[in-house]
């Protein structure tokens, strides 16, 4: 019974707050050659009162049909939208006997964005 | 006489064309080594390479992770700019011969609004060249005092 109601109300929330999406990205790479990659979306299950800080516009080419296609087809943009707002690196090299290896971690935060989804193109919100 | 005087003429012309390229150089080089202060804007400017990795599903896929590499040299570049680099150096020696040389460099900083100038990929290699604008007013006494 619970488990029916929490499935009820994660579908209301879904159809009463959605578009407000948590993008999380990481990239290792090592010897300025990418190694690893995660990015990480979830969206969020609750309202959100606060608005948007900026907003940018990704025209529809693909043609996705709704706004879980474009988050899936337009993810690579979103991402780069998101770590031109923030951008966590971490970088360090080693030296030993003049040979050198290096390696570079690549993050953002956890990055609340709202999707506002249109059928030619979709509105990019980034809150704060 | 009027000989003279041209010829003084011309070397006076001479000396004074001289001095004044002397002058401009000398303003070009002030230019080129702006440092940050309370009331200036700069501009810096790097450009990160990225190499495609071996194994990949597709060309398509080694191209784009090659400008996220080239994209993530770029931004450490710029952390090095502007937050400076953490440099460990460790040198082992023994019956007075160097038995192993180590150094060890570290940059760590978060970097918001850097912007993309151009993205160049040339066989396996890709370019990103990036640029990020430092305001003087609002940067300047946190990177100074972090020195301090």
């Amino acid at each position: 019974m619970v488990s029916r109601t929490s499935v009820c109300l994660q579908i209301i929330s879904l159809s009463l707050f959605g578009g407000d999406y948590y993008f999380t990205y990481s990239l290792t790479s090592k010897n300025i050659v990418a190694s690893s990659e995660k990015l990480q979306i979830s969206k969020k299950m609750t309202p959100t009162e606060a608005k948007p800080i900026k907003y940018f516009e990704i025209s529809n080419d693909k043609y996705a049909k709704n706004e879980q296609e474009f988050v899936a087809l337009y993810k690579d943009e979103i991402t780069e939208l998101i770590l031109g707002q923030n951008a966590f690196i971490q970088s360090s090299s080693k030296t030993t006997n003049m040979i050198t290896s290096d390696s570079s971690t690549l993050r953002s935060l956890p990055t609340l964005i709202n999707i506002d989804f249109k059928e030619d193109f979709g509105i990019i919100g980034i809150y704060e | 006489m009027k000989k003279t005087l041209l010829i003084s003429a011309f070397f006076a012309a001479s000396l004074f064309a001289s001095a004044t390229e002397a002058v401009k150089e000398n303003v070009v080089v002030e230019e080129k080594n702006i440092v940050l202060n309370n009331n200036n804007v700069i501009t810096l400017s790097v450009i990160g390479q990225g190499v495609a990795p071996e194994h990949t599903i597709s060309p398509s896929q080694s191209l784009t992770l090659a400008k996220k590499a080239a994209k993530a040299d770029a931004l450490a570049q710029l952390a090095e700019k502007l937050n400076g680099v953490k440099v460990e150096g460790y040198d082992l020696v023994k019956n007075m011969v160097v038995q192993r040389s180590q150094v060890k460099t570290c940059v760590s900083s978060m970097i918001r609004h850097a912007n993309i100038v151009e993205t160049k990929c040339k066989g396996d290699l890709c370019e990103v060249e990036m640029e990020l604008k430092v305001v003087g007013n609002k940067w300047y006494p946190e990177l100074a005092s972090a020195y301090k």
